[in-house]
């Protein structure tokens, strides 16, 4: 059957300033917490560092041309802060404002909507070294960085995204593995606390800038658990922990039903991580957005057993390969969940939907070219999302993460999500069989597919 | 002459955890604020980093061996904070633990007194990562890491050091030269107001255990400007500044006499900067002490005209080219500053002095070995410190910087302050003439000289 989007569906690809730039010490760009941490040793597989990754920073036009090939509608990036304020704050790097004029201007001239985050991670170093999110005044320092963004591109860009993944700072301050390295869930907590008011107090100030057409949210991943065994204990336990304690419930809850969830609260106060909570702080989170953005990867489910037994095998020194089930239909039901538990009544996007191919070294570049399990992921994926438009939930574009493979964090490059093709020797893109799928189903605004069969799915009945 | 020292004058040599033990990522270390600083394009010369360093830490047995051969009394040396707790607090890492017990040993094995220092500016990245000093928990975390030395060397060491050259944190929090390489002023002067308040925590918590014949102290470093000009507001008003408000006062007023001085004071209100300081702050820094270290390099001699003009090239980005004009007999007016003005009354120590080489091309060893004009300038500070002495100074002992070349901070490799020569590739220590000079000083506990 024919799976048609309306017609001002926005058809996008995204990409984040750390991953793909490169250019990490060019034009007086200062450092950032990734710089730092990749160059500690074993941080990231390989020992890989951001330096140049896929030269964005100098092949922006390549990239765009890309899109344009393959008639991508919008590009979602995010702006590097310590390219624009080198040490934070204060003193502002023309070189860098320079960069994302051009590359807006790039975008523009082939008709492609720029959608634009101001935080995908990248921290300036010179802010993480007085605290970084664990530091209060990290709200003004937020405040004057998004200030000089909305005063500089505030007339050229119509959709912001204030943060992405909230969640990254929190695998960044209190499970260490992320940047910039920490592991200490008391100093997490404040941070997050203190980074949703810094989101809050930027939505605030771009209410004041009145800019015509533009609109502002922010993009929070769901990765929703589900019982295994509906009603087994330890199984529940797992799932309250994945969407509650240190998953999407507590950004959702309190940016769109105010403070935290009774949940949350009672688990920070038992363990001592309440973070410290000024007055208005809820209000001021819960700031009215212009729209929400997903990123969707998977559904979870949780199953006690299984994971002992995956993890007793692992002890045996088995060579178990992790190779998650896929579950695209979980993003149905979260989309439903937002609007039917958080109350979600603005637009949606979805951010981020992507798939990962491994790479070791040992496959051929043929092997990555031809991928027609991400094909089939991604056409899953949108299957739901039309399914969950069809109920009447207001889902305006898609975003495929990502235009091109590139530095996929703590996995350094060994984690391929690209729709193209990145040779990080040569930095030659190559379109993957995706994009051409990809590419098509923008021309024709949807695609044919067989209609959804579910088996047994503890996700959606 | 003959210049003879007193009995029992505690003849020494200075290093430092960072600078010279290596295994940064060894044995459950984990990365100082050093360790990431140097591996930021552009903040080290030559890119260098200090993972190996002298790998003082697997070779400490020859270098032990070597100095007790030297005839050294005292080996002053830092532990690692990141080394005994990785997190900088609560986890203890016993490999950590166990080296400094077998560094320790060794030297006692040899009748080497040990003179541990806390704190050598190589913070646990964890704390750097939650604002290092700038953040006031600071206080707690370090009070905690005094408690775990205590615990573990308490009965060992009997002279500790809580900071060495708290300047340092300044210049890495407000200039952006050294650790973490930030530039912001106001965090660096809070952070250095911090750091003080941690001397203070640890000094009350050493004295909690009542711990009997051990002694604790700070090291603070003191490179005093003068006017050129005496009668020359300018000139003085230059010297002035780096004293008091970029420089030592802001460490010996708080410390010595319990405030800050008037001059910094009025900087600080003039610049629109202010400290955040807690009561019970001024009386904790301010606690006595039971010696004072004072390391000694240079003086400097501003006029007002020369200091526009570098300032000026500095604008323009033109590299700056300091002439370096030795002052070693400056030591002398220092000492009695020190008695003076900040009315020390503790002993003191000359808990580093020394001279670098420059090697920017790592030339030749052979070009090292023959530092005549080291021992020059070592005597004539001996000088110094004998006519302090002669004054009526109490002075216990002098340390030399350095037992060997070492990773000198942002210079990387390229200066060389050692007694020995360092290959950084072999890791083979050679003496140089100054380590056969220094060997004979202890012998005879003095030197001759004309002049």
């Amino acid at each position: 059957m024919k799976y048609e989007f309306p017609k001002d569906f926005l058809w996008g690809v995204a990409t984040a300033s750390a991953q793909v730039e490169g250019a990490a010490f060019e034009d007086g760009k200062g450092p950032t917490i990734w710089d730092a941490f990749c160059r500690l040793p074993g941080k990231i597989r390989d020992n890989n560092v951001m330096d140049v990754t896929c030269d964005q920073y100098h092949l922006y036009e390549t990239d765009v041309k890309l899109m344009k090939d393959m008639g991508v509608k919008s590009y979602r990036f995010s702006f590097s802060w310590a390219r624009i304020l080198p040490e934070g704050t204060g003193k502002v790097n023309e070189k860098g404002l320079d960069y994302y004029r051009r590359l807006i201007k790039c975008l523009k001239d082939n008709g492609i909507v720029p959608n634009a985050t101001m935080y995908h991670w990248d921290l300036p170093y010179a802010l993480q070294v007085k605290g970084g999110w664990g530091n209060r005044d990290i709200v003004d320092w937020f405040k004057e960085y998004a200030n000089i963004l909305l005063d500089n591109f505030g007339q050229d860009i119509d959709i912001w995204v204030t943060f992405n993944e909230p969640i990254a700072t929190y695998v960044g301050y209190g499970m260490g593995s992320f940047a910039p390295g920490l592991a200490d869930e008391k100093y997490a907590r404040q941070a997050l606390h203190n980074l949703l008011v810094a989101h809050g107090e930027v939505v605030k100030l771009f209410r004041e800038k009145n800019l015509a057409n533009a609109k502002i949210g922010i993009v929070v991943d769901i990765w929703r658990h589900y019982a295994g065994r509906a009603g087994n204990a330890e199984d529940e336990a797992l799932v309250l922990q994945g969407n509650e304690i240190a998953g999407y419930g507590w950004f959702l809850h309190a940016l769109f039903l105010g403070g935290y969830s009774e949940a949350l609260t009672k688990y920070m106060e038992e363990k001592g991580f309440t973070p410290k909570i000024c007055e208005g702080d809820f209000e001021t989170i819960a700031q009215p957005v212009d729209f929400y953005g997903l990123n969707f990867y998977n559904g979870i489910i949780d199953n006690a057993e299984k994971m002992r037994e995956m993890r007793q095998k692992m002890a045996e020194g088995g060579n178990y390969q992790f190779k998650p089930e896929q579950h695209p239909e979980a993003i149905y039901d979260v989309l439903h969940m937002l609007v039917e538990k958080y109350h979600v009544n603005v637009p949606i996007y979805v951010t981020e939907n992507g798939y990962i191919h491994i790479d070791h070294g040992d496959k051929p570049v043929e092997y990555f070219l031809d991928d027609p399990d991400r094909i089939e992921y991604i056409r899953d994926v949108l299957q739901w999302v039309r399914r969950a438009m069809d109920d009447g939930i207001d889902v305006r574009g898609y975003y495929c993460w990502s235009l091109l493979d590139n530095f996929e964090w703590n996995a350094g490059f060994t984690m391929r999500y690209g729709l193209n093709y990145t040779d990080f020797k040569t930095l030659e893109r190559i379109p993957k069989k995706s994009a051409g799928w990809y590419s098509q189903v923008i021309r024709e605004n949807g695609f044919e597919a067989e209609p959804i069969v579910l088996k047994d799915s503890v996700i959606v009945k | 002459m003959q210049y003879h020292f007193p009995e029992n004058f505690l003849w020494g040599i200075a290093s430092c955890a960072a600078q010279t033990e290596g295994a940064a990522f060894e044995d459950g270390k984990t990365a100082s604020c050093w360790d990431v600083f140097c591996r930021l394009p552009g903040s080290i010369r030559g890119g260098d980093v200090m993972d190996i360093a002298c790998d003082h830490y697997h070779l400490y047995e020859q270098d032990i061996a070597k100095m007790a051969r030297m005839g050294i009394k005292s080996y002053r040396f830092s532990f690692s904070w990141p080394r005994i707790l990785p997190e900088g607090t609560g986890r203890v890492n016993q490999a950590g633990i166990d080296f400094y017990h077998r560094l320790i040993r060794c030297m006692k094995s040899y009748g080497i007194r040990p003179l541990a220092n806390l704190c050598h500016w190589d913070i646990p990245y964890a704390l750097q990562l939650k604002g290092g000093f700038g953040n006031r928990e600071m206080i707690r975390w370090f009070g905690e890491y005094m408690d775990v030395l205590l615990d573990n060397f308490g009965d060992e060491v009997d002279l500790w050091c809580t900071f060495n050259e708290p300047i340092g944190i300044f210049v890495g929090y407000a200039k952006g030269v050294k650790a973490p390489g930030l530039r912001d002023e106001a965090y660096g002067r809070q952070a250095l107001h911090n750091a003080l308040v941690c001397h203070g925590e640890a000094v009350r918590r050493f004295r909690e255990r009542n711990i009997a014949g051990a002694k604790i102290g700070i090291i603070v470093d003191v490179w005093k400007h003068y006017p050129v000009r005496p009668d020359s507001e300018e000139d003085r008003a230059i010297a002035d500044y780096y004293n008091e408000c970029d420089g030592y006062g802001m460490i010996l007023s708080p410390l010595l006499l319990g405030k800050y001085d008037e001059k910094y004071l009025t900087y600080l209100k003039d610049h629109d900067l202010s400290l955040d300081i807690r009561e019970g702050d001024m009386e904790l820094i301010h606690q006595p002490l039971d010696y004072f270290g004072l390391n000694y390099y240079n003086a400097f001699f501003e006029h007002a005209d020369e200091v526009r003009e570098r300032e000026e090239l500095k604008k323009k980005g033109h590299p700056q080219h300091m002439k370096m004009v030795h002052h070693p007999e400056m030591i002398t007016e220092v000492l009695y500053m020190l008695v003076h003005k900040y009315q020390l009354k503790t002993p003191i120590i000359i808990s580093e002095s020394g001279i670098p080489e420059l090697d920017p091309d790592h030339g030749p060893m052979e070009d090292f070995l023959n530092d005549d004009w080291r021992i020059d300038y070592l005597e004539k500070i001996l000088q110094g410190v004998y006519q302090g002495l002669m004054a009526g100074l109490d002075i216990r002992g002098y340390y030399i910087w350095t037992f060997m070349d070492n990773f000198e901070w942002e210079a990387g490799f390229t200066m060389r302050y050692g007694l020995y020569y360092t290959d950084f590739e072999t890791l083979e220590r050679t003496p140089k003439k100054s380590a056969f000079w220094f060997h004979d000083v202890i012998e005879n506990n003095g030197f001759e000289r004309e002049d």
